[in-house]
């Protein structure tokens, strides 16, 4: 039988710039996370953004890439991270940017597989570009929080949204 | 409210119309995991999503059948990233779907490829399917691919579909989940 399948478990939208934000306590009650970043689109500044889990800083996390700007293609493998990276923020009005997270199977004691996409809208040319990724955080620890920050401070209105999946 | 990528690509928070349906988990060496009756079942549903986390014991590419037939009524078209190279790979006329190569136990024993597949417009009996989704893995094989598949041999509704590795098994902790979006 169908149950109730997708559920908010917190959101943060900035008011003012800030360095970081942080998903702390999640339960282990779901089968994959969700966490979906929505740049806005009247920003000064792009920024890198990074994630990661449990606080752990170690050099255990490892990002693939693969990129199209609409006329070339790329692909990335970043080893050894201290983060998950997926790409630039937007910073230019009229663009705007989302980032989707698929954390697989985050309560278990594998090792965590998290999925993503991320698209820059183009408006004037600045960073245009969408991404499919697969990252790796070489930890079998359950994940009980997130950090999101970035190579300098967000600006207010980003928007972050963490959901739990059920299965 | 996130923004809706692609038609079913991610869930949607606030929608109220993406069900988790089933989950198989094999806690030992599996050469198969099925799901069956899905059009009487889950006829309240338009499509579905596939969300796996596998692995196989011998490193090999992840194959879908429906129906139960394997003639020759498969295509695919994949785009994938390694971290060196962008490539572009197609199949046509195949007896299966193959999707990707998830991580072998020769690697990292703790690490599962993953994958999220939607299945659009299973109950319809006028088209053929059309699949299509993302996968990846962080091991030997690195790899990210954005990927699709078309499943031709009849347009009646997909009432079965079979998940197994040609030559390997499903190791022990592989999952696959199944939910209907309405």
């Amino acid at each position: 039988m169908a149950e109730s399948t997708f559920e908010l478990i917190d959101s943060a939208t900035l008011t003012s710039s800030a360095a970081s934000i942080d998903f702390t306590g999640i339960s282990g009650s779901f089968r994959d996370l969700v966490l979906q970043v929505d740049h806005p689109t009247n920003l000064t500044n792009s920024v890198v953004l990074y994630l990661r889990f449990n606080s752990d800083a170690t050099n255990s996390y490892t990002s693939l890439t693969l990129e199209s700007s609409g006329s070339s293609t790329s692909t990335q493998n970043r080893y050894s991270q201290t983060h998950i990276s997926p790409g630039f923020t937007s910073g230019y009005f009229g663009e705007s940017s989302t980032f989707n997270y698929q954390i697989m199977d985050y309560a278990t004691s594998k090792e965590k597989t998290v999925l993503y996409r991320h698209q820059v809208a183009l408006y004037n040319a600045n960073y245009k570009y969408t991404i499919a990724g697969v990252a790796r955080w070489a930890n079998t620890s359950a994940i009980t929080s997130i950090t999101i920050t970035g190579n300098r401070n967000f600006d207010a209105g980003l928007k972050v949204n963490l959901y739990g999946l059920v299965g | 409210m996130p923004i809706p990528l692609g038609i079913l690509d991610f869930p949607s928070g606030g929608v109220g119309a993406f069900d988790w349906l089933e989950t198989t988990e094999v806690t030992s060496p599996a050469s198969t995991i099925s799901f069956t009756g899905l059009s009487s079942t889950y006829s309240d549903y338009t499509h579905l999503q596939v969300r796996a986390v596998v692995k196989p014991t011998v490193a090999r590419s992840l194959s879908m059948t429906f129906n139960g037939v394997t003639s020759t009524a498969y295509s695919w078209r994949t785009v994938r990233g390694d971290g060196s190279a962008v490539s572009a790979q197609s199949a046509t006329s195949r007896s299966n779907l193959q999707v990707g190569e998830p991580v072998g136990t020769t690697f990292s024993a703790n690490l599962y490829g993953a994958y999220v597949l939607d299945v659009h417009d299973f109950g319809s009996s006028n088209k053929a399917t059309t699949i299509r989704g993302i996968l990846g893995s962080n091991d030997t094989p690195d790899m990210v691919e954005s990927w699709s598949g078309l499943y031709y041999a009849s347009t009646a509704a997909i009432d079965e579909m079979e998940f197994y590795f040609n030559g390997s098994t499903f190791t022990g902790g592989s999952r696959i989940s199944l939910y209907g979006v309405k």
